[in-house]
């Protein structure tokens, strides 16, 4: 078939099958504005920003319109800069701009669209953002309605990638809000909190919820030993911030910033997911050997175990009590400082961590595990508010003695990195050709369901990934309908896993891949490849947590039973 | 005022199949029983059709004719259209208003027998000013025969 073209003021733009005529205009270096559409979602048309002129001088909306061979579309002329400029006005007629103290300023889109547009002034000075009631009940979210655009991406993010359908547009017209109806807030809803509206909002809408404020005094504070631990993924999300490319992973700068910050011992959490798989693994082949129920699901996205809680119960049973990477060092710094005042910290890619850490399962000995948990984004924020030149920071290494670490651990950032880890750990042999092997047996890439089988010694197993928790419910229903049998699955509850989390800065798909390939080159660094080459592992189980190492590195849940 | 049954709102589930695409008639089933959305029929139906609680509040506040209040055995639908409006229809409303106990805030009697809604035209401005009350018209309204009506109603209940 010969090369389809369009041209786009002007310019021929070759195309194959995008979804419309922004992607096209995109894909050829012509920047259309866009409030309401996201590649990952459903179109819905609405804002009315990406308007564009035909040949025959009438107006279309660019991410509803099929590209086809020959057609001709303006992009900029009298007419669509008049109707973009007209948009905006109505836009922030009924937006509460507080832009100087907002924690979306430099982030949002309508703030720099204004800019780039040349709106400078208020035309509507009757403001009619909605007064709807600020809801702060999530501890991982804030949601503001005075400053939603009613575009939807929350609500279709929710709905459509997470089956979690948490809220929606409320009323019609001047009176519609997006909110979870009946007057609920987000805490009484099925929110898992992972924060993927916050990541698609173009508006400060809904945010992080922001604790900054809470981590910079326990810094200043001398008499506390402050504790940082910091996620694998972390390290691949935070470049971008700092003008760095994606594809890199920056562990060294960051242990070096945030010892700059105050921090006065610095882990990397990869340490415990090394142990995760320890423990995670030896639990899965308890339950084969004892003939429980499967599949085993995997237990360290707080969103997923949210998500189960809340919509399937009934499996509760069924996910792994090993704890999270982040609770697991938790307990281990707990115990290396016991007695000392210790404020532990979790730098995490994640906004449901904020939750995980306040449950009150998240406690041993009488004492929180986590003290608090800061995002991707916040600890970006920080580290330019400390004026740190993060790009030319000298890379530094985590403390001793928990500051060993696997490639094992590090591939948990992304999806089917967790599943990786357990088949190293279950094959045991870090030869460079078994890791390839297992590399190209199925569990890696980006797809939102993977499904594969792996033979350890005389036993197959048939394993699932799944990231993003429509992924996931897809896949329960196969499971409980019976049409598919597995023995271990893995899920992550944002698209492509951790390196895609509600706190990391927000990022297009092709953004996440650069990530993606991050995470493995960070990996194909390391010497050690298996979670057993860890030489922390001795100290951990033979000193540290001698005789208490279930007690401490497991996390029973109310629905999980007491069979375990 | 009718109990809240699960049973009766299993049946209308029934009866459309548990389909998702016939939420609006579901819903108007509903209302249909009770005079309005109750939030434990919505939230059932959710639950077993396998929507979410928030797409069907989306639903039942995007349309006019879904209410999420409870409402009296008797609709008052007072017409305030211009023409109505111009033969006094503000007196209509005020002695209702009196004869019920409502306000404007306050939209079911005490004893759940009224409640009283403003429409914009009832389409009968030749008969103005207009009450409607559940599916009767009632013409040329005055303030005392708004009295009396709501006596006549008290007493048929």
């Amino acid at each position: 078939m010969a090369e389809k073209k369009m041209f786009i003021d002007g310019v021929e733009c070759p195309f194959t099958n995008e979804r419309n005529v922004l992607e096209v205009a995109r894909a050829n270096g012509i920047d259309i504005p866009s409030l309401c559409y996201c590649e990952n979602l459903s179109i819905y048309g609405g804002c009315r920003i990406c308007m564009v002129e035909n040949e025959r001088g009438g107006m279309d909306a660019a991410c509803s319109m099929q590209p086809k061979d020959g057609l001709k579309v303006f992009t900029h002329t009298e007419q669509v800069i008049a109707s973009r400029r007209t948009t905006l006005e109505l836009l922030l007629g009924s937006h509460r701009a507080e832009c100087t103290t907002c924690d979306q300023s430099g982030r949002c889109k309508l703030q720099a669209y204004a800019q780039r547009y040349d709106v400078h002034e208020q035309v509507y000075s009757d403001n009619t953002y909605s007064r709807e009631r600020l809801d702060v009940s999530s501890p991982c979210i804030t949601r503001d309605p005075s400053k939603c655009i009613l575009c939807g991406l929350c609500v279709r993010m929710c709905a459509e990638v997470q089956n979690v359908g948490a809220i929606n547009f409320n009323n019609r017209g001047k009176k519609a809000f997006v909110a979870p109806g009946f007057g609920k807030m987000l805490s009484e809803t099925k929110c898992v909190g992972c924060g993927q509206c916050a990541a698609v909002c173009p508006t400060g809408a809904i945010t992080i919820n922001n604790q900054v404020r809470q981590f910079w005094p326990m810094l200043h504070d001398k008499n506390k030993r402050v504790v940082v631990q910091f996620a694998p993924s972390v390290r691949v999300g935070l470049a971008e911030e700092f003008g760095m490319p994606a594809d890199t992973a920056v562990t060294g700068k960051l242990v070096t910033a945030l010892r700059r910050l105050g921090a006065d011992v610095v882990y990397d959490t990869n340490l415990t997911a090394d142990l995760t798989i320890m423990e995670e693994s030896a639990e899965f082949f308890e339950k084969l050997e004892r003939g429980d129920k499967l599949p085993m699901f995997t237990s360290c996205c707080p969103g997923w175990i949210q998500h189960v809680e809340k919509s399937h119960p009934n499996l509760m049973p069924q996910v792994s009590t090993a704890g999270s990477p982040m609770e697991m060092f938790g307990a281990l710094i707990r115990q290396q400082f016991k007695g000392e005042d210790v404020y532990s910290v979790a730098i995490m890619p994640c906004t449901a961590k904020k939750f995980e850490a306040a449950r009150p399962e998240l406690e041993k000995d009488g004492e929180r595990l986590i003290d608090l948990v800061i995002t991707t984004q916040e600890l970006a924020h920080m580290i330019k508010e400390a004026g740190i030149d993060f790009k030319n920071l000298p890379d530094s290494d985590p403390d001793d003695p928990l500051g060993d670490y696997t490639g094992a651990g590090v591939i948990f950032g992304v999806t089917g990195g967790v599943t990786e880890a357990v088949i190293r750990r279950v094959l045991g042999d870090a030869s460079p050709g078994t890791i390839q092997t297992i590399a190209e047996c199925g569990v890696r890439g980006l797809e939102g369901i993977k499904a594969f089988e792996v033979t350890a010694g005389d036993t197959t197993l048939r394993i699932a990934v799944a990231n993003g928790l429509g992924n996931a419910d897809k896949l329960i229903a196969k499971v409980e309908s019976g049409e598919e049998f597995f023995h271990f699955i893995e899920v992550m509850a944002c698209p492509n896993g951790c390196i895609g989390g509600g706190g990391q800065p927000p990022a297009s798909n092709a953004r996440k891949a650069e990530r993606f390939q991050a995470i493995f080159k960070e990996d194909d660094r390391l010497e050690l490849k298996i979670p057993q080459q860890n030489p922390a592992l001795d100290y951990i189980y033979d000193e540290l947590m001698k005789g208490r190492a279930h007690e401490l590195l497991h996390i029973h849940y109310p629905l999980h039973g007491d069979h375990h | 005022m009718q109990q809240l049954d699960m049973k009766v709102i299993d049946e209308i589930l029934e009866r459309h199949n548990y389909d998702k695409s016939m939420i609006i008639a579901i819903m108007q089933d509903v209302q249909e029983v009770y005079r309005y959305l109750p939030q434990e029929a919505l939230e059932h139906i959710a639950a077993k059709i396998g929507m979410s609680e928030s797409d069907l509040f989306g639903v039942a506040t995007f349309y006019g004719n879904f209410s999420l209040d409870a409402k009296g055995k008797y609709v008052l639908k007072v017409c305030r259209g211009t023409a109505c409006h111009v033969r006094k229809s503000a007196d209509v409303l005020q002695a209702l208003q009196e004869a019920t106990g409502l306000s404007e805030k306050k939209s079911i009697s005490d004893d759940g027998l009224f409640t009283i809604e403003i429409v914009s035209c009832l389409g009968a401005c030749g008969l103005s000013p207009v009450v409607m009350v559940n599916d009767t018209v009632h013409a040329t309204m005055t303030p005392e025969k708004a009295k009396d009506l709501v006596a006549d109603l008290r007493e048929e209940a």
